[in-house]
């Protein structure tokens, strides 16, 4: 028996893949990769897979994440290669290992690139986020929640390029404590009058533990 | 291949996986190189189209032409319908991106009158004009095919040129003339009159229709040497054809989410209802051992999990057993789901509803149609009470508890003692699980009873048929509802108002145009969804322009009255239908094709294998 891990991205083709499909999307790619993936025992088999965190829909990313097992013992290469014939568009496996730490549930945080075209200089988005309370709104299951996201922003900066910002930040991931990027961007919209965004794309580049350690090196 | 407005309206979309394209095995080419761009336009959200044989056949059948490129393009869900208009991007193919303006051909494919306002729509989301008298140079040809080409007439207005039959073959033939066309520069009525040639294929322009003053058509010319009669196209051998292997993976789930096996068409049972039944005529079979090859062929270039077996009276194929013990091998050893549609209660197979369960549970599904055997004979389905009884008491004592029971209301000759009959046969199957000792039977009996109501269509013996108001498909409704009490019977009905509308087009004539331009106009399209059919806005469209609904289908026709379809030649004779329909007024039954052939005209019109002696 062997255990993998492997790290891919979600590229422009897949990024409206919900995370649901994205399981899908994994079941049909390990059984045409013709790799001895295992499957659970029982009446209904289906083959073990996890993945660390699931991406919003519209978010592209080099920072994913995901295990499953094998019957037989295959080179990482082998694995990289079999799935990455076997994978639709959008989807690239970039490593592999068989080293299962850290732990999927030691995740932390999650750095993102987001690339804004919008009314306001750079300035007035960092007022916003240097503030010591960030009220926005939240649709839970009981209805629309205020919450405060500042103490889920764990770092930030902004950059001016040529015709965009480009925001780099490093915000709580996990299934305790989560942000979404796309609510830190509704902040924007709530607090600054007049705020237009005309184009945002979004960039997950890893995923972290407490102890700032990636989850594959 | 990227375009940036609409990357930017998809993350305000609802599923926006549906409009991006990409999906493994879908086909990219370089338009510069392609002389023929082509796209498959299924007039219903993805889901639903992409779940469609006919679209994975044709797909790969005008791709593996190396001079055309065929993309998709589905109906836009109304957010998305919204969001398109309001930023002023017109509907595009999923490959490309390119809007549908920019294509040489659009295809429709008609699987469902109610879905004829989608028609309009994608052709208005992409500033296509809407009739074919509009169209002119630089517009994009707007063709259609498909089980309801069989009466174009009703889409006479909008559709330049039909096919009617099978596409496999004629399909690549309307290339081909295309291409000549295009080469020799010709004015744009030129490939309509070259289309004329070809057999299968109808062209509305070259032909005129007179009415006489009751409604009905007096006669219809056909003009500049345009056949009077338009044969259906037929695949002789449905070996020698594309079954579609590299079939497209969604990213995002749709309806029938699995690898499909097309194992033969048309069907030797004659139901009177039953358009299918006589449309695809004859029966062909495709060898176990290819469908074998396919099938295993197919599930390891997709991943997919799941099959099913795709065809009319599935049981009836002459090799079952031995592909489902083949295909049974293959798929329990690769952990793969092997689901079988529609089951015959005659000749039910318990191991092979078994087999079908091996690897996961679901429920027992019967269409036993009407529920008298007078009726039932009336309709010519040759199911006997007993076999229903006797089938389900095996059920429940070989460990199922649901069964679903399929019925139609309104079906000619139908009484009420016919529609209460319905519950008979519910609460006596019923009894079948209570005859079961009870350490023998599951728990958690449930019986679903559905009814549809019943819609007349060309070319089957009720194509003369007056069809049931709403008020009586309502009525009959209502007095089931009343009747069905047990708390083990589910009784689900459809809504009948949509029955009304689907009655119309399947027997309507050119007249309908305008009503369903206007309907269009007035905001109806998704007519098929619940949520949005607009039943008021169709019968003010009716109105405004003078027709009356009644006409087409609460109106008993005569033998010798003339009816829109007349001129399509699918094989079966109208003389055969005749006599079926008498037979059904005397309520005698007519033997399946095996046991006896009953003389339908397919033997005269191209051939027929089927072994029955011959009248």
């Amino acid at each position: 028996m062997m255990n993998v891990r492997i790290q891919f991205s979600k590229g422009y083709e897949a990024k409206y893949v919900s995370h649901l499909d994205l399981m899908r999307t994994f079941n049909r790619m390990l059984m045409r990769s013709g790799l001895p993936v295992s499957y659970t025992q029982g009446f209904n088999p289906h083959i073990i897979l996890t993945f660390a965190q699931p991406l919003s829909v519209g978010v592209t990313s080099d920072g994913e994440y995901a295990e499953f097992q094998m019957e037989e013992q295959c080179t990482f290469d082998e694995i990289k290669d079999k799935l990455n014939a076997a994978a639709p568009e959008g989807i690239e496996i970039l490593k592999v290992t068989d080293e299962l730490a850290p732990k999927f549930k030691e995740l932390y945080a999650a750095a993102y690139e987001v690339t804004l075209q919008c009314n306001q200089p750079k300035e007035a988005l960092l007022n916003v986020l240097n503030r010591e309370v960030i009220p926005v709104e939240k649709k839970t299951k009981k209805g629309l929640k205020e919450i405060n996201i500042k103490p889920l922003l764990f770092d930030f900066s902004i950059e001016e390029e040529a015709e965009s910002l480009m925001l780099r930040l490093k915000l709580a991931s996990g299934s305790e404590r989560n942000l979404n990027p796309d609510l830190l961007l509704k902040a924007f919209e709530k607090e600054i009058p007049g705020f237009r965004m005309d184009y945002k794309s979004v960039h997950r580049i890893k995923l972290l533990t407490k102890e700032n350690e990636e989850l594959m090196k | 291949m990227k375009n940036l407005s609409i990357e930017k309206i998809l993350c305000n979309v609802e599923k926006p996986a549906r409009y991006t394209g990409n999906e493994l095995h879908s086909v990219k080419k370089d338009k510069n190189t392609t002389d023929v761009r082509f796209c498959f336009c299924f007039p219903d959200t993805y889901e639903i189209g992409m779940s469609h044989l006919g679209l994975r056949v044709l797909y790969q059948v005008l791709n593996d032409l190396d001079y055309v490129w065929c993309e998709r393009s589905f109906m836009p869900w109304v957010d998305m319908e919204a969001i398109l208009k309001e930023r002023n991007i017109p509907l595009f193919a999923l490959e490309s991106q390119d809007s549908l303006a920019c294509f040489d051909i659009l295809g429709f494919t008609l699987q469902y009158e109610m879905s004829y306002t989608n028609i309009l729509a994608m052709l208005d989301m992409a500033k296509v004009p809407l009739t074919r008298e509009a169209r002119g140079d630089g517009d994009p040809f707007v063709c259609a095919g498909g089980p309801c080409a069989v009466n174009p007439e009703p889409l006479a207005d909008f559709i330049d040129f039909f096919m009617v039959g099978e596409g496999e073959e004629v399909i690549c033939e309307v290339m081909a003339a295309y291409r000549d066309w295009k080469k020799a520069a010709l004015p744009r009525i030129e490939y309509l009159r070259a289309l004329t040639k070809i057999e299968g294929v109808y062209v509305p322009a070259f032909y005129e229709v007179e009415y006489n003053e009751d409604n009905t058509i007096k006669r219809r010319i056909a003009k500049d040497g345009a056949p009077e009669i338009v044969r259906k196209r037929l695949i002789a051998d449905l070996d020698k054809v594309v079954h579609p292997e590299k079939i497209m993976v969604p990213y995002t789930e749709i309806v029938h989410d699995r690898v499909a096996l097309e194992i033969f068409r048309g069907c030797i049972r004659g139901c009177r209802f039953c358009q299918a039944g006589f449309i695809y005529r004859p029966v062909r079979e495709r060898s176990a051992d290819h469908l074998v090859d396919i099938a295993k062929h197919s599930l390891s270039c997709t991943g997919y999990d799941e099959i099913s077996l795709a065809s009319l009276s599935t049981s009836d194929y002459k090799e079952l057993k031995e592909l489902t013990d083949k295909l049974m091998d293959y798929t329990q050893k690769n952990k793969i789901n092997f689901s079988l549609p529609s089951l015959r209660v005659d000749n039910f197979d318990l191991e092979l509803a078994k087999k079908a369960q091996a690897v996961r549970k679901s429920g027992l599904t019967f269409a036993p149609e009407a529920g008298t055997q007078r009726l039932r004979d009336v309709i010519n389905k040759n199911v006997q009470e007993e076999d229903l009884l006797n089938t389900s008491y095996l059920a429940f004592s070989n460990g199922w508890s649901t069964i679903k029971l399929y019925f139609m209301i309104g079906l000619p000759y139908e009484t009420n003692e016919d529609v209460l009959g319905i519950k008979d046969l519910a609460y006596k199957t019923q009894d079948q699980y209570y005859k079961v000792p009870p350490e023998k039977r599951p728990r958690g009996l449930r019986i679903t009873v559905s009814t549809s109501s019943f819609v007349p269509k060309p070319f089957t013996p009720f194509m003369w048929a007056r069809q049931d108001t709403m008020e009586e498909l309502t009525e009959k409704q209502e007095l089931l509802r009343n009747e069905m009490r047990s708390k083990k019977i589910v009784y689900n009905w459809h809504d009948s108002n949509l029955s009304i509308l689907e009655g119309v087009f399947a027997r309507g004539d050119r007249r309908l145009g305008k009503v369903l331009l206007s309907a269009y106009q007035k905001g109806c399209r998704l007519d098929g969804w619940h949520e949005h059919f607009k039943y008021d806005k169709w019968m003010e469209a009716f109105e405004e322009n003078g027709v009356d609904y009644t006409f087409y289908n609460h109106r008993q026709r005569s033998y010798d009255e003339n009816l829109p379809w007349d001129f399509i030649d699918v094989g079966v004779t109208k003389e055969f239908l005749k006599k079926e329909n008498e037979k059904a007024k005397q309520a005698a039954v007519t033997p399946n094709c095996r046991e006896k052939c009953s003389g339908c005209g397919m033997t005269k019109f191209a051939f027929c294998d089927e072994g029955g002696k011959k009248q």
